[in-house]
């Protein structure tokens, strides 16, 4: 056994005496897979509202063969705190990931802005977060929680964690990429607003089979409160913070419309316009590929040429289009549908003996 | 460059992908990006595989037998990559046979070399302040790092 597995071992003997006060177990289907989660105290509870609409079943249920399982603990609700860590402090890379401590197998990061350690091991389909008190938790892991963990696991299984949104109808759907600003949010909430199904506003799984799949994670959505105004349907949506930005949790209000999964039809690039009306013009997959990859990799720890290039083939097989943001915001689902009704009518062409579902 | 030195897409840190008429190159090193257009993407193609600068200037050549100033294009723009740390150089031969640059049907477009900085806050260093007793580092205050989402 090396450092990093005896390290993780001593991680996990740490979350399990944690779990002997109190234990809440949820089993998600995340990217179409089981994934169990494992809480232990009350303070990591903050970070279920994001994620509940991926419960899956009862969970009493120990019958899955868990394709991964996630245990949670911070030590001001359990008492109990990890080992210290093997290394020393200039094995911290730029997104915390520990430098001597990283294989494709085993990782270790500790996030500074967050205050939270991540290990993930491939061999034992095991992930161990902690935090020292999950109350300090910034707003933005509430929305969007474990990152790291979601880009380890599901690039170990050849998908992709993207920082992106994604919208659809009837299980056709676009993702919508660019980096923070470029109007993902809004874009995003409008069609929500407009009754399109919504599976993100900033980070979504995507699989790359044959046909591409873009997978829910978060039931959030961020804005800032300046642009509060353009989605007045968010009047009474239960909101998770106010800090930064506003994070709303969609669940209550928008249940019906949290899609777990579509089938990926193209690929939009936001941009503003001086125009009252959005609009959509086809672009190359080299800009597409420019606004999805940087912002996606630059933000993931131990991120790769591997994570790139299943980047660079989803962009090559996926039309990819200019999406000229317009002062009217209910008119994007207009144009985002008109899109999705062409790609399905095309699909029908190629695939005759395929109905839509 | 007086030297024929071997270049090379330095694959420690830089990554790309070629289109039919863009390479975008991404570097891990500061979190620059890149486009590449016009003959760069032939040049990236053959520096992908290890070139100096007579052995690509020989390949366009022939692409474009009537282009005058091809050395010195070629040159500058193998200097420019340098200069963005996305290609090393060496004191070595070039022993891989280099494949033909087949001409644009549009005509000779110079290589075009176009930088991104707008990430590089991405991958700050996050640096560690301080370590508490039980030896983890100390919260600090981080803005989320996709501030700006609108």
């Amino acid at each position: 056994m090396n450092d990093g597995d005896r390290f993780f071992a001593q991680l996990y003997e740490a979350f399990n005496r944690a779990a002997q006060g109190s234990l809440t177990q949820h089993t998600l289907c995340v990217s179409g897979r089981p994934v169990r989660l494992l809480i232990a105290g009350e303070g990591m509870m903050a970070l279920w509202p994001a994620l509940a609409h991926l419960i899956a079943t009862n969970d009493d249920n120990d019958d899955y063969d868990y394709a991964l399982t996630i245990c949670l603990w911070d030590s001001a609700t359990t008492g109990i705190s990890p080992p210290p860590p093997p290394w020393d402090t200039d094995q911290y890379g730029r997104h915390g990931e520990i430098r001597a401590f990283n294989t494709a197998a085993l990782r270790f990061a500790f996030d500074l802005g967050r205050g939270m350690l991540y290990a993930w091991s491939a061999m034992r389909k095991l992930a161990l977060c902690w935090t020292s008190e999950a109350h300090h938790l910034p707003a933005y892991e509430r929305g969007a929680p474990l990152l790291p963990i979601w880009h380890w696991w599901l690039s170990a299984m050849g998908d992709a964690l993207l920082h992106a949104a994604a919208v659809s109808s009837d299980g056709s759907g676009v993702l919508i990429v660019g980096r923070g600003g470029s109007g993902k949010s809004t874009t995003a909430l409008a069609c929500l607003s407009a009754g399109m199904d919504y599976l993100g506003d900033d980070y979504c799984a995507v699989t790359l089979g044959p046909q591409p799949h873009v997978h829910s994670l978060f039931c959030t959505a961020k804005l800032h409160h300046d642009n509060l105004h353009r989605l007045p349907c968010l009047r009474h949506t239960r909101r998770l913070s106010e800090e930064e930005k506003v994070i709303f949790d969609l669940r209550a209000e928008f249940a019906d419309r949290l899609a777990r999964c579509c089938e990926l039809r193209a690929i939009l690039v936001p941009a503003f316009s001086n125009c009252a009306r959005p609009s959509l013009e086809p672009v190359s997959s080299a800009l597409a590929l420019r606004a999805l990859a940087p912002s996606t990799l630059f933000q993931l720890a131990a991120s790769g040429a591997a994570d790139f290039e299943r980047i660079a083939a989803l962009v090559k097989r996926t039309p990819c289009y200019r999406l000229w943001l317009g002062e009217e915001v209910g008119a994007m689902s207009d144009i985002i549908l008109e899109l999705l009704g062409a790609t399905r009518n095309e699909s029908q062409r190629h695939h005759p003996d395929i109905q839509p579902s | 460059m007086e030297r024929n030195l071997l270049y090379r897409v330095d694959a420690r840190h830089v990554v790309s992908e070629s289109f039919a008429d863009e390479v975008v190159a991404v570097s891990f090193l500061d979190g620059s990006y890149y486009s590449i257009r016009g003959v760069g993407v032939e040049i990236w193609r053959l520096l992908c595989i290890g070139a100096d600068v007579d052995r690509i200037t020989a390949q366009l050549q022939r692409a474009y037998p009537n282009e005058l100033g091809l050395r010195e294009a070629v040159a500058n723009f193998v200097q420019e990559l340098l200069n963005h740390s996305l290609i090393t150089a060496a004191e070595e031969s070039a022993t891989s046979t280099l494949p033909d640059v087949l001409p644009d049907p549009a005509g000779f477009v110079p290589p075009i070399l176009e930088a991104y900085t707008d990430m590089q806050d991405l991958l700050r260093l996050d640096p560690i302040h301080e370590v508490g007793e039980d030896g983890w580092p100390k919260r600090v205050a981080v803005p989320s790092s996709t501030d700006g989402d609108k």
